[in-house]
């Protein structure tokens, strides 16, 4: 992808880590609890299916999650970003990720391939937002009201940056961040722009990488794309 | 007439042509954005409130259509001020009638169903089609009719042409998917441009003909090229009572059942023990060749659906097996599956005889068993779980309610969806 590969390595790194640690942890919190295939629940469930599908218990305080799977994944960002229409770009990224999504959206099934898959047409489809976002002027925009896109990322003020996390969290994640999640998103955005300040390349370049870089971590987090 | 007059005419003339080129190119555009999936631009309200009704509103919209959506999205907000008033059902209905749900959560019901991998990618197909073609015309349309209708869904004509939909009957409907597969790379919105189309057709003697024997999705090309190809038409049986009973082979399998109708090709003695036989093989070919009659003069070759004079060759095959066995020779069809095991889960309701495809597809159309498999396909669709053992009761209500409301596609979708136990 030609925006993402001209980020620098801490940018890559940091964008796989913001997208796979969450993975590990929701892994990590249900991996080892007998999950039967979509659904969080006890162990005591194993082998109590009956003809019709049906299964024999589920704990009270457990609920189904499932995530995109590889067929609704696409619909899915397009909604949360209006994005009527995506480039031939994206729908190629997407082809190429369907074999890696997860085909069931079974929690079982999710795995780093799968992920990178989820991340990468997440890129794309930020690029897509992002080029439709700039071509507008700044109050019209549904992401980057306060987002000069002529100037270096360094411009941008913590109100700046706290009000586009408050805009992708609600479309993105269906729900306003919390405050650890804001200080985390907040951190990485200051951590990119430090590392973003190489010579030679124009400032609202650099801020339109920094815009895509946020835009794929959360688009492609998995409070984005779970059912539950 | 004076010069002015003309002119004031002329003038006219082209104003009011000018002014219907403008409308139709309006309703052009808007025509070609209704063609296409809506995907609404939600601005997000920075500082609203969310209510734990908008939450419950996402949740059920996520539901119903298998998208996220986003909280400030204005279906959403809809669905919450009726949640508000104590109208769950209302704010369902403003998902269930949204393009979304047919377009993708109905169109990936129908994927799992048509294949037999059962899988989200398999490709569109006239089977896809018509289940979203029934879902979005429940109201003329009962459910009854996937199994029984004599028709299919496909892109109406004048849609296929403005966008290079290949639409040749034998070429690209009944000998290939083209038809289906331009719909999906036209990323042409199901919900918006399928029609009826009456009847069915197959392929006989080289030429498409009309289908003598329709029975809705199971004679669907899709379908018959899944399960009808090669092999001996057992799969055909074994995939309609798993897709549209809910019961794999192994769930209905009754080793009490008769074998009267045992094809000769199934042998009584595997491996010299015909103990095996009678617990093992009996069991599941009771039930199977008891229905496999019906498909006795249909096979799935040339890439088509096609229907012979006689019975096919695969339906006779190895013979030599068991001479003694049953020999088919007409389409008349046993129901074998009526004894307890079999008799309340599937609860049927005509006779244990018929003939044909149509004569299978009627009889498990009027089963009880459809219609609480119909329920358990959309609690385990939209509630994203299969309903468990102690919900057997709200399935067999929420399948009394479908029956009673006529078959409605769409308003089960609904009723499964309100129920506490699923979208909370």
């Amino acid at each position: 992808m030609k925006k993402l590969t001209k980020m620098t390595l801490s940018q890559k790194r940091k964008l796989v880590a913001a997208t796979t640690l969450p993975l590990c942890a929701v892994v990590l919190m249900m991996g080892f609890q007998n999950c039967s295939p979509g659904v969080v629940q006890s162990s005591k469930l194993a082998s109590t299916g009956t003809p019709n599908g049906a299964t024999g218990n589920l704990d009270e305080d457990t609920k189904p999650v499932t995530v995109a799977y590889s067929e609704n994944t696409l619909p899915t960002m397009q909604l949360q970003t209006g994005m009527q229409t995506v480039s031939a770009r994206t729908l190629t990224a997407k082809t190429q990720a369907l074999a890696k999504i997860t085909e069931t959206g079974k929690v079982d099934t999710l795995n780093a391939p799968g992920l990178m898959a989820v991340t990468n047409l997440a890129g794309e489809v930020c690029l897509d937002l992002i080029t439709e976002e700039k071509a507008k002027a700044a109050g019209t925009r549904r992401f980057f009201n306060q987002v000069d896109f002529t100037k270096a990322p360094a411009t941008l003020t913590v109100d700046n940056k706290a009000d586009l996390v408050r805009r992708m969290s609600r479309n993105f994640f269906g729900r306003n961040e919390t405050a650890a999640e804001k200080t985390l998103i907040l951190s990485s955005i200051d951590g990119a722009i430090a590392d973003a300040r190489r010579t030679g390349v124009a400032d609202g370049v650099d801020t339109e990488d920094i815009m895509v870089y946020t835009c794929a971590a959360m688009l492609s987090s998995l409070d984005a794309y779970t059912f539950k | 007439m004076k010069t002015s007059s003309t002119r004031a005419i002329a003038g006219l003339t082209i104003l009011g042509a000018a002014a219907i080129s403008g409308a139709l190119s309006i309703l052009s555009a808007s025509k070609a954005q209704a063609q296409t999936t809506p995907y609404a631009a939600t601005t997000p309200d920075v500082s609203g409130t969310i209510s734990d009704e908008r939450t419950r509103a996402r949740r059920l919209f996520e539901a119903i259509t298998a998208v996220r959506v986003p909280i400030d999205d204005s279906r959403v907000i809809q669905m919450e001020t009726l949640l508000k008033a104590g109208n769950a059902k209302g704010a369902v209905q403003i998902a269930t009638a949204d393009p979304l749900f047919l377009d993708i959560q109905i169109r990936d019901l129908g994927k799992i169903m048509s294949t037999r991998d059962e899988s989200h990618r398999a490709p569109m197909s006239d089977f896809v089609a018509t289940l979203i073609g029934v879902v979005r015309d429940s109201d003329t349309t009962s459910a009854k009719q996937l199994l029984t209708g004599n028709f299919y869904y496909k892109v109406d004509p004048t849609i296929a042409t403005a966008n290079t939909v290949r639409s040749v009957e034998l070429a690209d409907i009944v000998q290939s998917n083209n038809h289906y597969a331009d719909l999906t790379a036209r990323n042409l919105s199901p919900s918006a441009v399928l029609v009826k189309q009456s009847p069915q057709r197959i392929m006989q003697a080289g030429v498409a003909a009309d289908h003598p024997d329709a029975a809705g999705l199971i004679t669907s090309r899709g379908f018959t090229e899944a399960h009808m190809i090669a092999g001996t038409n057992r799969r055909m049986v074994e995939f309609t009572m798993r897709q549209f009973m809910c019961v794999k082979m192994d769930a209905w399998a009754d080793a009490n059942g008769s074998d009267e109708r045992v094809g000769q090709d199934v042998t009584r003695m595997p491996g010299g023990v015909n103990n095996t036989y009678l617990t093992t093989c009996k069991a599941c070919h009771s039930g199977m060749d008891g229905f496999r009659g019906a498909f006795a003069f249909f096979d799935f070759t040339n890439n088509a659906q096609t229907i012979s004079t006689n019975v096919v060759g695969k339906m006779t095959r190895n013979a030599t097996e068991y001479p003694q066995g049953y020999r088919i020779f007409d389409n008349s069809i046993i129901n074998n599956a009526i004894l307890p095991k079999n008799a309340d889960q599937f609860g049927w309701r005509s006779s244990n005889t018929a003939m044909g495809i149509a004569g299978f597809g009627k009889t498990l159309a009027d089963s009880r068993g459809f219609s609480r498999c119909m329920v358990r396909r959309a609690f385990t669709t939209v509630c994203r779980r299969p309903p468990l053992v102690s919900e057997e009761t709200l399935v067999r209500s929420l399948a009394d309610q479908f029956e009673t409301d006529g078959y409605h596609m769409r308003r089960m979708f609904e009723n499964v969806a309100v129920q506490q136990q699923c979208v909370q």
